[in-house]
């Protein structure tokens, strides 16, 4: 990490009042300019901080000793506020509550819980029995929802763009997936270790969704939170796995930005450095990847990303070509691996322009 | 006076018709919103703040992240504040502020 006490000049040459000038005055081109530059000073801070609390490998890996897999799982409700965790409206085993958010929040933490141990033999989030705990009716109108390193949050959604939060099971997955990320390899959220910890949630929740659909690989629609966008905005979801960049192109939401390809990445300090736009690459090679292998992409696929993670080369800095990598020394590695499925993993990230040395 | 609010991280996926600024000029809006800005921008105590974020911790992953500016008078300060936002009168603030943005947002579709 660089130490010394340098500014870069693109930081400072406009100070922020000018750029807020310009915002309020300047031409298309120059708002979007002003817009980037006052981006970056929120991102470094994020950074700043991310990087000061990564936490060492070693303490992530300590493990108490095991108990027997059992979901736990405990749905609170924050009636409307932003309180945390809220009042307790289901806890596990209870039968549904009557609130449609609250049991879909239920439900969609079942099935992860589920499909991670079932497929991958993982034992919760943290795979030591971590409980998983939910807060529904977060906010008011409330149009996100979040994994905040202890539990998931879901807003109602404005029914303008959003419906609730909980109504889309890979988007449950996804959250809960950044748990099992931030356990295994710490992925930093900033620039391309964002991006990928972004993608790999993108992965368990499709695969989830794929999982409890029972669908092969080529049946998959590959769209994250389909049925989250209303009627009233023009998209088919979040984003789209296997078509980056085509999920929405809306007045509102304006042109979904995600690259399939490492020439279009898009260099930019505002979304965490792009973690939700450049995921779009490690996305699509991994739809190309399972469906050239076939059958169920949690069997094979699933089986080499989920491996991936956990080896000891991907770390909290791993960037793109690094997981590639893992990716296709794995492939090589798995009981019954075939030699198709190696290439069809190589071949992926090249499709994707990702190197792999 | 004049307050900006823009949208760096939009959450669980990155939108870029969200994340643009909009600046909203009190002298444009109707008095009593006017008013309502005013008094969330004084109880924040905003320009008196430092320039530095409340409280910055690990970003949260799909977690939204709110730039405010306000400027009056010849002075200006700009927060940067990611969600859950603490401070009771900076939420507030936020809030009034994402309402604004969500009026002009459906006129924007009409």
């Amino acid at each position: 990490m660089c130490t010394r006490h340098h500014r870069h000049s693109i930081f400072c040459i406009l100070p922020p009042y000018l750029l807020r000038s310009v915002l309020a005055n300047g031409t298309k081109a120059q708002k979007a300019a002003a817009n980037r530059a006052l981006g970056i000073d929120s991102t470094l801070r994020s950074m700043r901080a991310q990087l000061a609390v990564a936490q060492s490998l070693s303490a992530r890996r300590s493990r108490k000793l095991a108990l027997p897999p059992s979901r736990q799982r405990s749905i609170y409700t924050a009636d409307g506020g932003e309180t945390l965790p809220g009042k307790l409206v289901r806890a596990e085993g209870q039968g549904p509550s009557g609130d449609v958010a609250a049991d879909e929040a239920y439900d969609g933490l079942g099935h992860t819980f589920d499909f991670f141990l079932e497929a991958y033999r993982r034992n919760s989030i943290d795979d030591d029995g971590m409980a998983l705990d939910a807060t529904v009716h977060y906010g008011d109108r409330y149009n996100n929802a979040f994994w905040n390193g202890q539990r998931m949050v879901f807003g109602d959604g404005d029914g303008d763009l959003f419906n609730r939060f909980t109504s889309s099971l890979d988007v449950i997955g996804h959250e809960l997936g950044h748990g099992v990320t931030e356990d295994e390899a710490g992925l930093v959220y900033m620039q391309q270790p964002g991006a990928l910890n972004e993608s790999l949630s993108d992965v368990w929740g499709s695969l989830i969704k794929q999982w409890v659909l029972k669908q092969t690989a080529d049946k998959a629609d590959w769209i994250i939170g389909a049925g989250l966008l209303t009627k009233k905005v023009q998209g088919i979801g979040l984003r789209s796995m296997k078509a980056p960049g085509t999920a929405y192109d809306d007045p509102v939401l304006g042109k979904d930005r995600q690259p399939g390809h490492m020439t279009d990445y898009v260099d930019t300090m505002q979304d965490n450095g792009g973690v939700h736009i450049n995921s779009g690459i490690p996305n699509r090679a991994f739809t190309l990847a399972a469906t050239a292998i076939g059958g169920y992409a949690w069997e094979r696929a699933g089986r080499i990303w989920y491996d991936a993670v956990r080896d000891a080369r991907v770390t909290d800095t791993t960037r793109f070509a690094d997981f590639a990598a893992v990716t296709i020394d794995i492939a090589g590695r798995l009981p019954g691996s075939k030699k198709a499925e190696v290439k069809a993993v190589a071949d992926a990230w090249k499709q994707v322009g990702v190197p792999t040395g | 006076m004049r307050v900006t609010i823009a949208m760096p991280s939009t959450g669980l996926f990155y939108a870029p018709g969200l994340a643009e600024p909009v600046v909203l000029e009190l002298s444009a809006l109707p008095p009593e919103e006017a008013a309502r800005i005013e008094a969330l921008v004084h109880d924040a105590k905003f320009l008196d703040r430092p320039a530095a974020p409340e409280a910055l911790t690990r970003p949260m992953p799909d977690a939204r992240q709110v730039t405010v500016t306000v400027e009056q008078d010849g002075r200006s300060r700009t927060l940067h504040l990611a969600e859950p936002i603490a401070d009771p009168a900076l939420k507030a603030l936020v809030g009034c502020l994402q309402e604004q943005v969500r009026a002009l947002r459906e006129k924007k579709r009409q």
